[in-house]
């Protein structure tokens, strides 16, 4: 035990392979702030994303007995919550999923002539990476989320989706490129923001 | 530079709308199954032996007491009743621990024609569904039933089709939920029933201390989502009864409906053109 009898992530899991519920309760305090925010970044609906981790949560303590605990815990469980955030976007389809052609990152981008206040810009920037995520696809949504919230690099997040390869490349490929669009536009709106 | 902007943004958006300070255990405890993810020790048992001699009274028990035989795969006797109870019911055993030759109950699968001779009567096979494949044939001399077990490609537990066969006058009363809705369908020219769901069974085993017996508390709950459909119907003298299950216990999924999208997934309209083509 540690930090006053707190359970690190490791003990929580071999608590809850024993049938005990307070290894869960630890793991959920653990990780439940991260995954409900990478859920939100992909749902972009708080609601869907309280059910999708909670979902998650109880799937985790229904086949822990599956998890090899010489693994993290964190990865795999947050993986699979962004992948049911995807699934749970897909179900609602609260979404206008939009083809590469029809996108058009220029609507995404805020007015120019905006006070250069920092939290105004700061804002601005949040504001700007909201909507243009609001547009991608659950998919890419769900790897930008991946790369850039949760860290993980191309070859792990290859590694625990669960689809065929080839899709995963074209979904990464895909993502990297709007990415590269939006981060190109975003710099262009930085450039040209009045000193 | 381009990574971190984008990072940071990210963080920020989310730290807005999910502070540090949320807590989901305590609707997460709320959502919580009735039951344990199997622990891989519950009971302070001593001695191997012990252990082994308790498994054996739980597969008799699953085999005797109607609402668990699911958990064992296995097909019940009987006909669609609804419960006089509550949805919820709790049975208490007291049971041998000892292993004795009568815990010999299960039959060793085997093929069609052999549990054909063993039953007296003529086995009708199905016209199977694309993919599925036979796994095995059982013969219960007790309620003188044949069951026939296939499975699409190679998702034993997810994708199990297990048809049963036996005389009308072996059949014994099934009880299902007070809430638990039984369709009247047509199979060409008899009228089956059909419905889904299951006893959703928690199984509490304690050995009596200095004795040779456990108490079995098993506690049952109707679920009417399990991922279990049945259709029984008869045929003159002969009764029949189709189960399908489409998702693995235990899992999400087979208390929430069943994997119904991947390959494999029968409907109703699918086990009734089974049950049509028994020959």
């Amino acid at each position: 035990m540690k930090n006053g009898g707190e359970m690190d992530e490791q003990q929580a899991v071999r608590r809850l392979k024993q049938g005990d519920i307070g290894g869960l309760e630890a793991l959920v305090h653990l990780h439940q702030v991260r995954a409900m925010r990478a859920a939100y970044l992909v749902t972009h609906d708080r609601a869907q994303a309280e059910d999708v981790v909670q979902t998650a949560f109880i799937r985790a303590y229904e086949r822990i007995h599956q998890f090899d605990s010489q693994r993290p815990f964190a990865p795999w469980f947050l993986r699979s919550v962004v992948n049911d955030a995807v699934k749970a976007v897909s179900r609602s389809q609260r979404f206008i999923e939009l083809d590469n052609d029809d996108f058009s990152w220029e609507e995404t981008l805020p007015d120019t002539e905006l006070s250069p206040d920092d939290s105004v810009e700061a804002e601005e920037v949040r504001q700007t990476m909201w909507d243009a995520l609001a547009k991608l696809p659950a998919q890419q949504r769900a790897a930008v989320v991946m790369r850039y919230y949760l860290g993980l690099s191309e070859a792990e997040m290859s590694q625990e989706l669960t689809s065929p390869p080839g899709t995963i490349k074209w979904r990464l490929h895909t993502a990297r490129e709007r990415l590269r669009k939006l981060l190109t536009l975003t710099d262009l709106y930085l450039e040209r923001r009045p000193e | 530079m381009k990574q971190q902007q984008i990072t940071h943004a990210l963080n920020q958006i989310s730290e807005q709308a999910v502070p540090d300070t949320l807590n989901l255990w305590p609707a997460i405890q709320t959502r919580l199954p009735n039951r344990r993810p199997q622990p891989s020790a519950v009971y302070p048992l001593r001695r191997l032996a012990t252990v082994a001699a308790i498994a054996l009274a739980a597969i008799v028990v699953i085999m005797a007491v109607p609402p668990l035989h699911a958990l064992a795969q296995q097909i019940i006797d009987s006909l669609f009743i609804a419960s006089t109870g509550s949805e919820q019911m709790t049975q208490t055993y007291t049971v041998d621990i000892q292993p004795t030759p009568t815990f010999a109950v299960i039959p060793q699968p085997s093929g069609l024609a052999e549990v054909e001779a063993q039953a007296g009567f003529d086995v009708h096979e199905p016209a199977l569904p694309a993919g599925y494949v036979f796994d095995s044939a059982n013969y219960y001399a007790e309620g003188q039933a044949v069951y026939h077990n296939y499975h699409f490609g190679d998702q034993w537990g997810s994708r199990n089709l297990v048809i049963q066969q036996q005389p009308l006058s072996a059949l014994e009363a099934l009880e299902v939920g007070p809430n638990a809705v039984v369709e009247t369908v047509q199979i060409g020219a008899f009228t089956g029933e059909y419905l889904t769901g299951w006893w959703d069974s928690e199984v509490a085993l304690t050995p009596i201390e200095g004795s040779s017996q456990a108490v079995v508390e098993v506690e049952s709950t109707w679920n009417p989502n399990i991922a279990m459909q049945w259709l029984r119907w008869q045929d003159g003298e002969t009764a029949y009864q189709i189960m399908f299950q489409s998702a693995t216990l235990p899992s999400s999924e087979y208390y929430n409906g069943g994997d119904t999208t991947s390959p494999g997934y029968l409907t109703k309209d699918d086990l009734v053109a089974i049950a049509a083509s028994l020959r």
